[in-house]
């Protein structure tokens, strides 16, 4: 299969070495085109008109549940909500479980790895509820401290959110160990999968986990999508996080009622196309399978450190070993600063990231102020790391290391 | 490319004005929120005007070069000349015609934290985007 042939983009820019997936990807043409057919044959709002296009869109976009739920493996415990994406998911959890659940003296345990998405949500939450959030720190090598990460579940932890693959270093995360965890002590468990899905199959059942939380656009899909996952037992418990239509099942002057789950999570029109785009999306995912995104991930991330590994002036952080690392690669030139490096890169059509990566208590841990990023997607080529090494020649070749 | 120039590159690499001063009369501290550069300033003056200006931050090279020349430039200006300082004279001391809307903030970066100074406000600025 030329996975790279699939993505429209390479057709109007050829040239383009795009290294910055894990920001956003690249779109998947089934997902394009499921997103224009919605707008040219069945462009209606949904759950609203009776007319057949208004049901025809329904039914589109409530297929894609369906979708979710085996590109998660769900099982019928769990449920589906669609969100705008991962970030909006993890507010839901924040604000739709920690809000009700939460008291003083509670603690939600996260790791120094994770996305701002998933701390300034449970900031807001912990300071209104008078809970502590905690740390588990990383290693040097850029591995969780699951030593450290023992100690810090006690009674006291009512939630552990953590990330499944860390989006700056890459760094994999030992779910199950953390799940066994969680269970001990009768706590929650959330994941932000916002990386994680585009590398590896993801099972909910398998792992056990409570929350789970994604977007479209990482996944080759479009923007302003995501999944949140959820056991119902536990989404049946919260309240909604956001007021509106479609979350409604009856409103009077004096109180209203809330629809049934996900219903009740989705306030207002949702984001109809995206969400078809998506799950055109998730259906490209399962149809690569989990042995292409693996054996491709391989090669990416072996002949990226080979070739960093070559040139003496750049120091790379994170696990470098295949089962302990996916996706971003995170590193710096030294004595160069990260936006210099990213924009000389720029300049020679190598897109990467430079920056704190939404992650500021990771680059302390790090002692960095901010890092050069390369992530990669399915329709990187080894062509593509040559570009990106023959770029950083020319940043020591300007800055005269 | 041409951005990285010659003088640019020289600044980068060997910082002028570089280093915290003891009781300064003049200083603040400015935060480019978009990447983490952030520059603290500070301004010794005499009979109104700037006798000695140094600079403590980490930033990218265009950032670093700017806090180099604006200290540079301002020793002898009074406070009048400092208020109307602008993005141009910056661009003009850098030799540079043009940025790209993501790299301007790191030559006025500087400049804000300088306008902050004037007004004696603390703490962090947040140029403009």
């Amino acid at each position: 299969m030329n996975l790279r042939a699939r993505f429209p983009i390479f057709k109007t820019h050829p040239k383009l070495v795009y290294l910055d997936s894990a920001s956003t990807s690249q779109r998947v043409d089934s997902s394009m085109k499921a997103e224009q057919d919605y707008y040219l044959n069945s462009n209606a709002n949904v759950h609203r008109g009776l007319y057949p296009m208004a049901e025809a869109a329904t039914e589109k976009y409530e297929s894609v549940r369906e979708i979710a739920r085996k590109f998660l493996h769900a099982g019928k415990d769990g449920e589906v909500v669609f969100t705008r994406g991962a970030t909006e998911s993890l507010n839901i959890v924040a604000l739709g479980w920690g809000r009700k659940f939460l008291k003083k003296g509670d603690e939600v345990l996260l790791t120094v790895l994770e996305h701002h998405s998933n701390l300034v949500p449970w900031q807001i939450v912990a300071k209104e509820k008078g809970a502590r959030v905690k740390f588990c720190p990383i290693l040097s090598t850029g591995n969780l401290d699951y030593k450290a990460l023992e100690k810090l579940v006690t009674k006291k932890t009512k939630i552990i959110s953590v990330t499944g693959l860390s989006n700056t270093l890459g760094t994999l995360i030992d779910l199950p160990v953390v799940v066994r965890l969680a269970r001990k002590v009768g706590a929650k468990i959330c994941v932000d999968a916002a990386q994680l899905v585009a590398h590896m199959s993801v099972d909910v059942q398998k792992l056990d986990v409570d929350f789970l939380a994604f977007s479209g656009h990482k996944i080759y899909g479009p923007t302003g999508a995501g999944v949140l996952y959820a056991k119902r037992e536990i989404l049946e418990t919260m309240d909604p996080w956001l007021g509106g239509g479609d979350m409604i099942r009856e409103v009077s002057e004096e109180f209203s009622t809330w629809n049934d789950i996900p219903w009740k999570f989705e306030a207002g029109t949702p984001s109809v196309a995206q969400v078809i785009g998506m799950g055109a999306a998730m259906e490209f995912m399962m149809e690569v399978g989990k042995n292409t995104l693996m054996k491709h991930d391989r090669e990416m991330q072996e002949y990226t450190f080979k070739k960093l590994n070559e040139l003496s002036f750049v120091e790379v952080y994170g696990p470098k070993g295949f089962d302990q690392h996916r996706g971003s690669i995170s590193f710096n030139v030294k004595g160069v600063h990260p936006h210099d490096v990213a924009a000389i890169l720029g300049d020679q059509g190598v897109c990467v990231r430079a920056g704190h990566h939404c992650t500021m208590p990771l680059m302390k841990a790090l002692c960095q102020v901010s890092t050069v990023r390369v992530s990669f997607g399915l329709y990187n080529t080894a062509k593509d790391v040559e570009a990106l090494s023959k770029g950083l020649k020319k940043v020591a070749k300007i800055f005269e290391l | 490319m041409d951005l990285y120039g010659e003088q640019i590159v020289d600044l980068a690499k060997h910082p002028l004005n570089k280093g915290a001063m003891k009781k300064p009369d003049l200083s603040a501290s400015g935060v480019n929120t978009t990447c983490g550069d952030h520059v603290r300033l500070y301004l010794r003056v005499k009979n109104g005007k700037v006798v000695e200006a140094t600079w403590e931050g980490d930033g990218c090279a265009i950032s670093t070069a700017a806090a180099s020349v604006l200290t540079e430039e301002v020793k002898g200006k009074s406070m009048k000349q400092l208020g109307l300082l602008c993005t141009k004279d910056l661009f003009e001391w850098l030799e540079i015609s043009d940025l790209g809307p993501a790299r301007v903030k790191c030559v006025t970066l500087c400049l804000e934290t300088l306008k902050s100074a004037l007004l004696g406000k603390l703490g962090s600025s947040h140029p403009q985007r």
